[in-house]
């Protein structure tokens, strides 16, 4: 707990940072010394990199760089975000339409999303045949199967 | 009251160059290549591929420019568009971890198991010790993964702040923190592996 303490001390406020008791601890454990050693190591280096002389540009860098760039517009290659886009739109078209497709294709035939069932659903009804009061010579008739009841509207209310 | 004329200026030369003026990038170019050069220069360790990275990378710029919005700095837009060019440059050319320890001369090596003993730590490096650990450092930060390069290089080297660092990676605060803490214990690691 110690050790992790001010390890991590080390790391994020250098050695300075110590307390006496701290420092004393450092002395004595070696666990901690290497640690202290190991980032010493690590932040001198670290700062010798720092100081070390940064490249110059070369001479006539930015004219290069200049004539780099009015080639590539000549080229067309500056913009590329136009053909980006369009591409980008077309994919976007592409994929609408084959979502459109398989949705299509997924669907049942009917259903309440397209259209009533073509099925059409039959109710039979009893007939009934009326003739008022005129009378009805069913001998005119041809002969009647023998499933029709004849009945007179007078049966019929009865 | 300077510093309010130059921002003044560069914006427009910022605008300037959104409407396609090379001549007003160029103006940008000369502010800022210094700090793109130490930056790319810290960040691969090839001075040979440094200027042809700094070209791409403000091709790159000027390709973005109509993109950028005035909500962060300028030089803070440039600097992760240079950091995120380097980062794809160092995954591409990611040296292998395979064992350099034979590349560190018999001199170094002792140099550095002398630097074990307390009483050496408190002399000043001398020109020799500087060099072996620069050396040491760079072997390190190149067997290092690009993302712990990248915020070692931002702190330790570029000397930038941890808002700093965030704004450039596009992170936030606390995730620099732990990338932070997280690099130096990897680099702490592979130095132990050293020995």
């Amino acid at each position: 707990m110690h050790c992790g303490r001010i390890q991590k001390l080390l790391e994020e406020k250098g050695e300075a940072s110590l307390s006496p008791v701290d420092r004393q601890h450092l002395k004595v454990c070696p666990d901690c010394r290497l640690y202290a050693h190991d980032w010493s190591i690590l932040t001198q280096g670290l700062k010798f990199i720092s100081q070390e002389p940064i490249p110059e540009p070369s001479l006539g860098f930015s004219a290069r760089l200049l004539r780099r760039l009015d080639e590539e517009n000549a080229r067309g290659l500056l913009h590329p975000e136009f053909y980006e886009n369009a591409g980008r739109r077309v994919i976007f078209a592409t994929l609408v339409l084959v979502f459109t497709l398989l949705l299509a294709m997924a669907l049942p035939a009917s259903g309440p999303v397209r259209h009533k069932p073509n099925v059409d659903t039959y109710w039979p009804q009893p007939e009934v045949l009326t003739t008022r009061n005129a009378p009805v010579d069913l001998s005119s008739f041809p002969p009647l199967p023998a499933w029709v009841e004849v009945k007179s509207v007078s049966d019929h209310w009865r | 009251m300077e510093s309010n004329a130059q921002e003044r200026l560069e914006v427009e030369w910022i605008r300037r160059a959104q409407q396609g003026d090379h001549e007003a990038f160029g103006l940008l170019v000369e502010q800022y290549q210094r700090r793109v050069f130490s930056m790319v220069f810290h960040l691969v360790h090839q001075q040979n591929e440094v200027e042809d990275l700094v070209q791409e990378i403000f091709i790159k710029t000027f390709r973005a420019i109509r993109s950028y919005n005035f909500r962060a700095p300028f030089g803070a837009w440039v600097a992760r568009i240079s950091v995120n060019h380097c980062y794809d440059y160092l995954r591409r050319k990611r040296s292998s971890r395979l064992n350099y320890y034979w590349q560190l001369s018999e001199e170094s090596r002792r140099m550095l198991e002398r630097g074990l003993e307390p009483q050496q730590r408190e002399s000043p490096p001398s020109i020799e010790e500087q060099a072996v650990l620069k050396d040491l450092v760079k072997k390190l930060l190149d067997r290092a993964p690009a993302e712990d390069r990248m915020v070692l290089v931002l702190k330790e080297i570029e000397n930038l702040s941890v808002e700093e660092i965030s704004e450039v990676l596009n992170w936030s605060v606390s995730k620099v923190k732990v990338r932070l803490h997280r690099a130096r214990k990897r680099m702490l690691a592979d130095l132990k592996r050293y020995r």
